[in-house]
């Protein structure tokens, strides 16, 4: 079920991509694609690289933060498209990466996530919206 | 208000119109190629926010400088 689970959060990721070549900007379903991925997902870091090869030292900090507290979590790479790398920006208000979502809001970049790993926050909320 | 370069006076000259900040701190952490920068905030207006907000806050006032840097470090608080 663990195999299913993860094919079905792959199959999310391509919808992404697939809807960002659809359209210009924020087209409208690429905002849909995005708002259903970070609904469905408890994690996602939109990120420089992906999961496996992350292409940057804060990007990476990230993957490495998420794999130390043991939470599944889905990585979108904006270097794939100009279109997304521009449109999450201005979707996050947020104008570096990486971008961190948690339980379907905005949760911060990696010194904010740095931070929260260190005191404890982290564990704390990952705790928390488990059990929701 | 610690920022010595032009370039950094001119960031900390942005905040500060932007927002009434206690203290402003801006340095270049590139060695002066102007591409990292660590800035320090401290500002009564932001009292009550998270910390996500007082970011959104201090890089809304930056947004065209920082289309041009690499990356930055920023920390934000309440006096």
């Amino acid at each position: 079920m663990q195999r299913a689970g993860s094919q079905q959060q792959t199959r999310r990721s391509t919808v992404v991509v697939k809807a960002m070549f659809a359209g210009q900007g924020m087209a409208p379903q690429l905002k849909g694609a995005i708002d259903n991925l970070i609904q469905s997902n408890k994690i996602v870091v939109f990120m420089k690289g992906t999961k496996q090869f992350p292409q940057c030292g804060f990007s990476n900090t990230v993957v490495q933060i998420l794999r130390n507290v043991d939470a599944p979590f889905e990585t979108v790479n904006i270097l794939e498209n100009e279109a997304l790398r521009t449109g999450m920006k201005e979707y996050s208000q947020w104008p570096t990466f990486p971008q961190v979502y948690i339980d379907g809001e905005f949760f911060g970049g990696c010194d904010i996530m740095i931070e929260a790993y260190q005191s404890g926050e982290l564990t704390e909320l990952l705790e928390r919206i488990k059990n929701e | 208000m610690t920022a010595e370069t032009e370039a950094e006076k001119n960031i900390a000259a942005k905040i500060q119109a932007g927002l009434n900040a206690q203290s402003i701190s801006v340095a270049d952490t590139s060695g002066g190629c102007g591409a990292m920068y660590s800035i320090q905030v401290v500002s009564e207006e932001f009292k009550g926010m998270s910390i996500v907000k007082q970011h959104q806050l201090v890089t809304k006032l930056l947004k065209e400088q920082i289309a041009e840097w690499h990356g930055f470090q920023l920390v934000t608080k309440a006096p």
